[in-house]
């Protein structure tokens, strides 16, 4: 079991550590661990900028077209191959103002850190500040909480698939996955009242009643689709290849699909933060460790999540509304949610309902330096796949204020 | 390779007759929360202005459900100019100054055959060089403050800005708008907007479909 | 007025003892005189011959004065150039004019002895011009020696071959053993800095820190003496196909290695001296080609091929005349002689003189290095329509390989320019005197170009005097194109041709003025560069510009990425790398015997047997 450094975390200017794929404990750690891995995370400034004569350095970003946010990355290239790539986050870092806001109005902050895993994000700041508190939230919450984050796994997945598809030039499939990404947000506005579940998830509570008869047939649908997109897609030489050994990255301190496709069996949904274990949840892997792995893993991930909204609505008998409640007490509480792109660690500390202290180590994150590593010495047009298949949201890197 | 022509056949007509007909799928809490009960609400974003939401800090949290219902109407942006030059092609640069994400996905989303923006003259391109209109979504971040008034500055004249989302336009309550640095002429409400409300404010400001 | 020219070009040398600035000013009355003189003869279509005094040792003919002519319009530029450039001793200044009157010689004489004493006095004084600074390596100056020594021994051996053969001292056509024939072409090749022998190009220009105007006699003219004696030879010697055949595959190994080792130099002079070999390669091969269209009965093509190699040597002795001229003034301003390093300058006109330069050298039209280049393809191209196998075989390999050596002369042109000729206002402003020889030798490669029609017509003369039969109908007309100005090639499967530069200029020019008298000066709005919503801050590095190449030929290149760190080390000559190897061994055991038999210094020794070699020529003639 592999017990890396997962998250460095400072309270009262004390720096504590996660260590391990499963473990929420804070336990002191050395100076020279926490250099080591915020330099992993590349949030100490630019990484290394080196000039050498024989390598042409040019900027793919801030602001460039084939990426969905904004980031810098300094490509090193003496022709074809990438020799080095340095990677500058910090561009659109918006340092949202968490501490010293009431918990309720900081976990609508903390659902718009990154609008792509909003239900994760949520659910995490949610079951910290009840953890704080005390409080035990209804079975029909966490019940309500896998469905959010299932469903969101599906919509991202598909949008991870579809912009691996798009970057191998199959445009028609590409077409057809974004047009089933756009079908599960709209399911996902349909029952939850919003497209990216923004306002659904309460402490303690949920702040909307939910309907969640015939969501279940509906994602099932989904997943059916894209089983099929997917068996076609699979079929063509020409997408398999952009995708087989490309990118490589068999690290055992990643995260999600990622260090599910290099065949470790780690996901913090088995850790139980909610019932995943009265559900037939499976952890899906792979053994290669490049992007097609990683798809692959996805792609069981869609199907698997589908079941599991499928044995969740079956089970549900509708959550009732309530409001969030106000947090006594003072302390704080680290938690673990698997976003789509992987474990992601929140730190929350509360002093009766005001926020003291928050952060977090999202999966990009981590993700981060095992994509810099697998593309180097890679193709240029292999940097398309590298970065997509990882998943990457920049809004989740960066500090709080 | 096999069907997928076939596919396309099967799955007839996907693309959405907005905006000639009346959007099919319109996600509620991204609309205008109207009163429609008695009751005392807190917003958490101080959009509640004399009984009513103003949209430019609405962050369709739901927070004000019960007392509020969200109206349902998609034409809430606020079109400040039209140029009518763009009516039969448009072009929009799209930037991120700080988002969530979700303000990006919806506007990628409209490439999709489901919105199909392309069938109404608007393309997205990848470089300020070509682009008619500045799309800015998010708050203003501090290092994207350069990038953005470069691209600006590398966009021909005539040129619209655009501030998408709740963030681009006020800031919301995760930090300042576009404002501080440049004048938007089109206001596209909601966190995020919905793709119909990006859309119909993308037909406006070119000045019809 | 061979005894005037010979004492135009001996006063410079006489001068240099006392005055440098006079030297060069009695430089400039000579070219001038001799380019006046040599342009006069000409376009009367020979009177000039008729100024040949009687006697065997010298002549004046059309093929000399054409010579003299592209011979003076290099030193004439380099002169005017050397006023405000040359603060180096007087002994250099003396040993330049002294190459320059040797150059004169070797294309004046009708003779054996008084050519070979030329061509020795190129060697030596092109010694001094490379080993009078201090920090000069012993190596340099040697391996220039020693292969002038192997060129002129091969030279003087096919000569001594003439004269046994034929009892006369001069230039006399007879029937001669191939076998000797080659080994003196050889001798010429050598000089040429042809591969493998290309350390002789670029050694003198790049390690001996030789005064610019010395890089532009080893590049520019002595390169063009040495087309010249192979010409010289062609009028009086019948060349067998095979012998042809042979220069042209030289000379496309020659043009396609130097095009390689061009793009990937680093070294402000070295690049352009590469650039040379591949120049000379190209020269070579319309050579060889005229030599065996000749043999193949197809003497107009053999005419069109020499017509090329007279465009290809006035074009390239002018361009690269200017070219390392620009190359003295950006290497001194920034006192670095790495392309990476480079300033700059901040006159914009000085730059586009470069730029001009720059341009004929890479084979551009409306250029005279594009039209030569496109005369050297198309010979070939019509060649492979040949009736023999061998030819076809031979000019289809010649022609893939030279065009491929023409696109990367490209890359070497662009980059020498695109990193030498960046315009910055914080570099220096060089002096007018030496912006204004550059753009003159760039305008007047564009006149060739241009003219390219005239300078064909008016080498009618010396074609004719190789080949032996008229050039008439070269120069043709068709549809809308006017009688004289098409240029066609023509061969055994019909007539090809190319519409002159000139008229293709003209009408570009008539659409030009016309476009804008219709629509006017466009509104410009100048924004900053966009690069992705950062300012540009990357310099493209002139390594990095190679490097494609580098890595894709990384067999021919020694020096790979592997080097230490990780980083690369520059790339170098393999054949000079394989010299060094094979003459530090020969060199530590001539050491060990010099101690041993002769207990003195090798230099002063090396000198002794130059002067003393020298000495016993001119005692021979006398």
């Amino acid at each position: 079991m592999d017990d890396s450094l997962s998250a460095v975390f400072t309270i009262e200017g004390e720096m504590l550590c996660v260590k391990g794929h499963q473990s929420t404990r804070l336990i002191p750690c050395t100076l020279q661990e926490v250099s080591a891995h915020e330099n992993s995370l590349f949030l100490t400034g630019k990484a290394d900028t080196r000039e050498r004569p024989d390598l042409f350095r040019f900027n793919l970003g801030p602001v460039s077209g084939g990426l969905l946010e904004s980031v810098r990355m300094d490509v090193y290239t003496d022709g074809e191959r990438m020799a080095h790539i340095s990677p500058d986050v910090l561009f659109k870092n918006r340092q949202p103002a968490m501490k010293s806001s009431e918990a309720p109005a900081a976990l609508l902050k903390a659902e718009r850190i990154n609008g792509a895993y909003s239900a994760a994000f949520s659910t995490a700041f949610c079951m910290a500040a009840e953890e704080i508190g005390g409080i035990e939230p209804p079975h029909e919450v966490k019940l309500a909480r896998i469905l959010m984050t299932e469903v969101e796994r599906i919509a991202n997945h598909i949008h991870v698939i579809a912009k691996l598809t798009e970057g191998a030039s199959q445009n028609v499939a590409a077409q057809h996955l974004f047009a089933l990404e756009e079908r599960t947000r709209r399911i996902a506005s349909e029952h939850f009242g919003h497209r990216y579940f923004f306002g659904v998830n309460g402490i303690g509570a949920l702040e909307r009643g939910l309907d969640t008869r015939s969501l279940a047939p509906k994602v099932e649908g989904v997943a059916h689709e894209f089983a099929s997109i997917w068996e076609d897609l699979t079929s063509s030489r020409l997408f398999l290849d952009r995708l087989q050994t490309t990118c490589r990255a068999d690290y055992e301190w990643m995260v999600g699909p990622a260090v599910r496709a290099a065949d470790f069996r780690y996901d913090s949904r088995l850790s139980g933060y909610l019932p995943y274990s009265d559900l037939s949840f499976e952890v899906a892997t792979d053994d290669t460790g490049d992007v097609l792995s990683r798809a692959l893993v996805r792609q069981k991930e869609i199907e698997i999540s589908s079941i599991l909204v499928d044995e969740v609505c079956h089970s549900m008998k509708g959550a009732a509304r309530g409001s969030s409640e106000k947090v006594r007490g003072r302390g704080w509480a680290v938690k673990r949610v698997e976003t789509p792109g992987g474990d992601m660690l929140m730190l929350l500390g509360l002093a009766d309902s005001i926020v003291t202290d928050f952060d977090i180590r999202s999966a990009s994150a981590a993700n981060l330096l095992a994509f810099v590593q697998s593309a180097t010495s890679g193709i240029l047009t292999d940097f398309t796949f590298g970065w997509e298949s990882f998943g990457f949201w920049i809004s989740e890197l960066g500090g709080y204020s | 390779m096999r069907n997928w022509v076939l596919r396309g056949v099967k799955k007839g007509r996907v693309t959405t007759r907005f905006p000639y007909g009346e959007p099919e799928s319109v996600s509620p809490w991204s609309t205008r929360p109207v009163r429609t009960g008695e009751g005392d609400v807190t917003c958490p974003a101080d959009a509640i202005e004399d009984g009513e939401v103003r949209m430019d800090r609405c962050i369709s949290c739901g927070r004000c459900s019960g007392p509020f219902s969200p109206e349902g109407k998609i034409d809430i942006s606020v079109i400040g100019r039209v140029e009518k030059r763009f009516r039969k092609s448009f072009t929009v640069f799209v930037i991120d100054t700080g988002s969530c994400g979700a303000c990006n996905l919806e506007v990628k989303t409209l490439s999709n055959p489901i919105y199909d923006a392309h069938r109404l003259g608007i393309n997205f391109t990848s470089t300020p060089r070509h682009a008619d209109a500045l799309l800015v979504v998010g708050t203003l971040a501090e290092g994207m403050k350069e990038p953005l008034m470069r691209a600006y500055e590398a966009m021909p004249e005539p040129k619209l800005v655009m501030a998408a989302g709740t963030c681009a336009i006020s800031g919301g309550i995760l930090g300042e708008g576009v404002s501080g640095l440049l004048k938007a002429d089109v206001l596209i409400p909601g966190c995020p907007p919905t793709p119909f409300t990006i859309l119909d404010a993308l037909v406006k400001a070119k000045g019809g479909p | 007025m061979i005894e005037l020219l010979l004492l135009l070009f001996l006063l410079p040398v006489a001068a240099s003892a006392f005055s440098k600035k006079t030297s060069y000013g009695l430089s400039i009355a000579a070219s001038l005189v001799t380019a006046a003189a040599a342009f006069w003869s000409i376009m009367t279509n020979g009177a000039g011959e008729s100024l040949t005094a009687a006697g065997s040792l010298f002549g004046l003919d059309t093929l000399s004065w054409y010579f003299l002519l592209v011979g003076a319009v290099s030193w004439l530029l380099t002169s005017l150039y050397s006023v405000a450039y040359d603060n180096y001793s007087r002994a250099v200044t003396a040993a330049y004019h002294m190459a320059v009157l040797s150059i004169v010689v070797v294309i004046l004489s009708r003779s054996y002895l008084p050519f070979l004493i030329a061509w020795e006095g190129m060697s030596v004084s092109g010694y001094f011009l490379i080993s009078y600074k201090k920090g000069t390596g012993r190596l340099p100056p040697y391996v220039f020696l020693v292969f002038g020594e192997v060129s002129a021994l091969l030279i003087l051996l096919m000569f001594t071959y003439f004269y046994a053969a034929t009892g006369k001292p001069d230039f006399t056509a007879a029937a001669y053993s191939q076998v000797a024939v080659f080994a003196g072409l050889v001798g010429f090749l050598v000089k040429l800095g042809i591969t493998p022998f290309q350390m002789t190009e670029w050694l003198p220009i790049a390690h001996g820190g030789a005064p610019v105007n010395g890089s532009v006699l080893f590049s520019a003219t002595m390169t063009m003496a040495s087309i010249y004696s192979i010409l010289r030879i062609l009028t009086f010697v019948q060349v067998a196909t095979l012998t042809g055949g042979l220069l042209m595959a030289i000379g496309v190994f020659s043009l396609l290695f130097a095009a390689i080792y061009a793009a990937s130099s680093e070294h402000v002079k070295m690049l352009p001296a590469y650039s040379t070999i591949e120049n000379s390669g190209a020269m070579l091969i319309l050579t060889g080609a005229s030599v065996v269209s000749m043999n193949s009965g197809d003497s107009l093509l053999a005419n069109f091929a020499l017509a090329g190699v007279m465009v290809y040597v006035f074009a390239h002795t002018v361009s690269k005349t200017g070219l390392f001229l620009f190359a003295g003034v950006i290497e001194r301003s920034s006192g670095t002689l790495d392309l990476n390093r480079i300033g700059g300058t901040s006159s914009g006109l000085f730059s586009a003189g470069g730029l001009l330069n720059a341009l004929s050298l890479s084979g551009m039209l409306p250029f005279g290095g594009g039209l030569g280049e496109w005369m050297m393809l198309e010979t070939l191209f019509v060649m492979v329509t040949f009736s023999s196998p061998s030819i076809s075989v031979l000019s289809t390999f010649t022609g893939a390989m030279a065009a491929l050596g023409a696109g990367i002369t490209l890359v070497a042109m662009t980059k020498f320019y695109g990193y030498g000729g960046r315009v910055r206002r914080s570099a220096a402003t060089p002096a007018r005197t030496m912006t204004g020889p550059i753009l003159a030798a760039g305008a007047i490669s564009l006149l060739i170009g241009l003219a390219g029609i005239a300078v064909i017509g008016s080498a009618g003369g010396v074609t004719e005097a190789i080949t032996g039969s008229s050039p008439a109908g070269l120069l043709t007309g068709l549809l809308v194109v006017p009688q004289g100005f098409l240029i066609s090639s023509p061969g055994p499967a019909g007539t090809f041709g190319v519409v002159s530069p000139l008229f293709v200029a003209a009408l570009l020019l008539i659409f030009l003025l016309l476009s804008y008298a219709l629509f006017g000066r466009k509104r410009v709005r100048v924004v900053p560069v966009w690069n992705n919503g950062v300012a540009r801050e990357q310099e493209p590095v002139s390594f990095a510009y190679a490097n494609a190449l580098r890595l894709t030929l990384r067999h021919v290149y020694p020096s790979g990425r592997d080097a230490a760190d990780g980083g690369p080390a520059p790339s170098f000559d393999i054949f000079w790398e394989w010299l060094i190897g094979v003459s530090g061994r020969f060199g530590k055991a001539s050491r060990a015997f010099a101690l041993a038999f002769m207990n003195s210094d090798l230099s002063r020794y090396m000198l002794y047997l130059l002067i003393a070699f020298l000495a016993v020529l001119v005692y021979v003639i006398v």
